[in-house]
């Protein structure tokens, strides 16, 4: 009879535990554009305890983690560009205690951006690639600055601690109610969800990385268009950045969905932004052009491709790189990655067919992502005439492309690599040792693709038949 | 004693034997026929950087251990280096520069991306991992990107991964049973042939039940005997002339 009653009162407060709804959006209480104030936090009412302090040693350790383990880019002309952005996002805002604004790229293919509460501000180069301006990472870096400002780390740990001991109360008393046909369904299925909610893994520095409560992020969303409008940048530019991030996730799988994406829905936010946009015209706004901002960037480009290369997104990578090399046409090195990308697309068709983007489609495709190698994944969609033709277009635009670059560079050695790889994933041995042998009497003994080229060499050339012969 | 006690104490007894039983997880190891029969000879490792992952559940749920992480990660690296070292290979490391002429940043790039070459092939590895054996896993040949790997027979992997349970979790684990409740930690060993990266041996070694939390400070009580009866299966460095015979 107890544990009924317990139950009833459980059953009836649970709703107001694990409520994530967010409040209607609302742009009535915006500020206008002229007198644009931008809030800053809690400010010194935020009092310090032992479990924040903790965080924080937390996050100085997974800065530290960050370095240690090569994920932060060094990049010259990226860094200057990060600070020079975050420093204007930020500008005329007191910075709150046990803060130090850094901003850094890091590098990651999924597309995000999180805060550390120490003020260390990381934007993976997915989404550095995937922006198209200044004012779209001006846009990001106010909405992440924003979190640390207002202490939702510090705050969402607070409240995910009370919770987490809630669950485990709650645990108990569910195992504790008597199990059994004479339950209603009603308990059966509350002590179901309350099992489901203990599940969740309560890690605030994971947490943080994916993303805060769908109020905070509102709030981070509304802040950051604040903040990079007093910076006189385009708030416009944060609708279209969720346009991208919409367009983005289609192109292919992911195994781990990116928190920017679907918390809360992109449609909400990008509906506010624009509302927000709408009613802070002014002319003197800044935006940036695509060019400027790519090359300050090139360095996180260039590396992501070469991420999603690695890691089974070779039409992201396609993306990408087509778009570097439209922007810079005389850059070898861009055409080079554009070569690659299609090259190792190989039967893939360059964007998903209509047969991947049904439901079905989704679902089978995330079956062989965990069942198939990426080679055995190539074999299976060589087998039907829409993956062939594929293949054919893709490694007939590769050799294109190293045939332009020799053209008009005929010492760049990558291009003769990559044209080395592109034969022999043809079978073309005799053509691709040639290739190989050009690699190797440019580069000098100590290039790091030296040994590899060496050894494709003396394999493609016992799969020609032809006299094994090292330069 | 009441009936209502007594089917307490049953009750909490069951729960916590069930408890402890799924608790255990077995070791296991698959590798390359041609490393048993001595085809591949390993005399000389490159050591990729170790991954230790250490986290702690207690009853206000879950809390990253980063000191702890790294300590353990550094006691990880220094044990599995003394037992190779043992077991007569030599040691060489990924981020060496080997009179390579590669800079820093180039070397941990290469890095990086044979990290995340292993950790794509790791989702079908971790299913299937006795097709090893068809020679069907592989990092590609950028695995000789590495200036180590000119040098090296096999590119090694070492990650480690544990829970550390507070008493108040499991406690509240033997009442109410289920998974999540107990520490444990396991270590997972991967070779790769460091000149076509190809995914040689693969092994997962469990921490036994009896030992706890004190897997942290008596990693090598936990693991060493498990590498030595490992490294000896796959015939390395000293072993290799028992492979002949």
């Amino acid at each position: 009879m107890r544990a009924r009653a317990l139950s009833v009162f459980l059953l009836a407060f649970c709703p107001l535990l694990f409520s994530q709804q967010a409040p209607p959006i609302s742009t009535a209480s915006l500020p206008s554009a002229a007198s644009i104030e931008v809030p800053t936090g809690p400010g010194p009412g935020f009092a310090f305890t032992k479990i924040d302090n903790d965080l924080l040693d937390e996050a100085n350790a997974v800065d530290a983690l960050y370095e240690k383990k090569g994920l932060v880019m060094h990049d010259p002309a990226l860094q200057a560009f990060l600070d020079t952005v975050g420093k204007r996002v930020i500008a005329n805002r007191p910075i709150p205690e046990n803060v130090t604004f850094r901003f850094r790229a890091v590098r990651d293919p999924m597309v995000n951006a999180f805060a550390l509460p120490n003020g260390s501000i990381y934007v993976t180069t997915g989404l550095l690639a995937l922006l198209e301006n200044e004012a779209e990472l001006a846009g990001v870096l106010g909405h992440e600055t924003s979190h640390v400002f207002e202490r939702h780390t510090y705050l969402e740990n607070r409240s995910v601690r009370k919770k987490a001991l809630t669950i485990n109360i709650l645990e108990i008393a569910a195992s504790a109610a008597p199990m059994g046909s004479n339950l209603s369904a009603g308990v059966q299925l509350f002590g179901a969800s309350v099992q489901l909610a203990a599940m969740i893994g309560s890690d605030i520095i994971v947490a943080t990385i994916y993303g805060y409560s769908r109020e905070m992020e509102h709030q981070a969303d509304s802040d950051g268009l604040a903040a990079m409008t007093a910076a006189s940048y385009d708030s416009s530019a944060m609708a279209r950045s969720f346009e991208l991030l919409d367009h983005d996730s289609t192109l292919e799988y992911e195994p781990i969905e990116g928190f920017y994406r679907d918390h809360p829905k992109l449609s909400d936010r990008r509906e506010f932004a624009t509302q927000f946009a709408s009613t802070h015209k002014a002319g003197t706004f800044v935006t940036g052009d695509t060019k400027t901002y790519m090359d300050n960037v090139s360095a996180a480009i260039c590396y992501e491709i070469g991420a999603d290369l690695s890691s089974r997104r070779e039409r992201t990578a396609v993306e990408r790189s087509a778009r570097l090399s439209a922007m810079f046409p005389d850059n070898p090195k861009y055409k080079i990655l554009l070569a690659d990308s299609y090259r190792s697309l190989g039967s893939k068709t360059k964007t998903p067919t209509d047969e991947e983007r049904t439901r079905h489609g989704q679902s089978e495709h995330r079956k062989e992502y965990f069942r198939m190698t990426p080679d055995e994944e190539q074999k299976k969609l060589q087998e039907n005439p829409e993956g062939q033709s594929a293949l054919r277009d893709n490694e007939a635009m590769a050799e294109q492309l190293y045939k332009s670059v020799i053209q008009s560079n005929p010492n760049y050695a990558a291009a003769h690599s990559g044209l080395g790889f592109l034969f022999e994933q043809e079978g073309k041995y005799n053509e691709a040792a040639i290739e190989y042998q050009t690699y190797l009497q440019m580069e000098s003994g100590t290039s790091m693709d030296h040994l590899r080229i060496q050894r494709r060499l003396a394999t493609v050339q016992k799969l020609a038949g032809a006299p094994l012969h090292t330069p | 004693m009441p009936l209502k006690a007594r089917i307490l104490a049953i009750l909490i007894s069951a729960t916590f034997f069930a408890s402890c039983a799924s608790a255990t997880t077995p070791s296991w190891s698959y590798e390359n026929r041609k490393v048993t029969s001595g085809e591949f000879l390993i005399r000389t490792a490159c050591m990729m950087p170790v991954e230790g992952k250490l986290s702690r559940v207690t009853m206000k749920g879950g809390q990253g251990m980063s000191k702890e992480s790294e300590n353990w990660t550094t006691t990880l690296e220094n044990m599995v280096e003394a037992h190779l070292k043992t077991a007569g290979v030599q040691i060489l490391q990924a981020n060496d520069h080997l009179a390579s002429g590669a800079s820093d940043d180039e070397i941990q790039q290469v890095i990086l991306q044979l990290n995340q070459k292993y950790g794509e092939i790791a989702k079908t590895l971790n299913k299937k991992p006795k097709d090893i054996g068809k020679s069907r896993f592989t990092i590609g040949d950028e695995a000789a990107l590495l200036p180590c790997s000119a040098k090296a027979d096999v590119i090694v992997f070492v990650e480690g991964e544990g829970q550390v349970t507070s008493g108040g979790k499991k406690a509240m684990g033997m009442l109410v049973g289920g998974s999540g409740n107990t520490s444990y930690a396991t270590l997972v060993l991967t070779m790769a042939d460091a000149k076509t990266g190809e995914i040689i041996a693969f092994s997962r070694m469990s921490n036994a039940e009896s030992f706890g939390d004190k897997f942290v400070d008596q990693t090598e009580e936990v693991y060493g005997k498990a590498l030595n009866k490992q490294f000896e299966r796959l015939r390395i460095g000293m072993y290799i002339d028992k492979k002949k015979h």
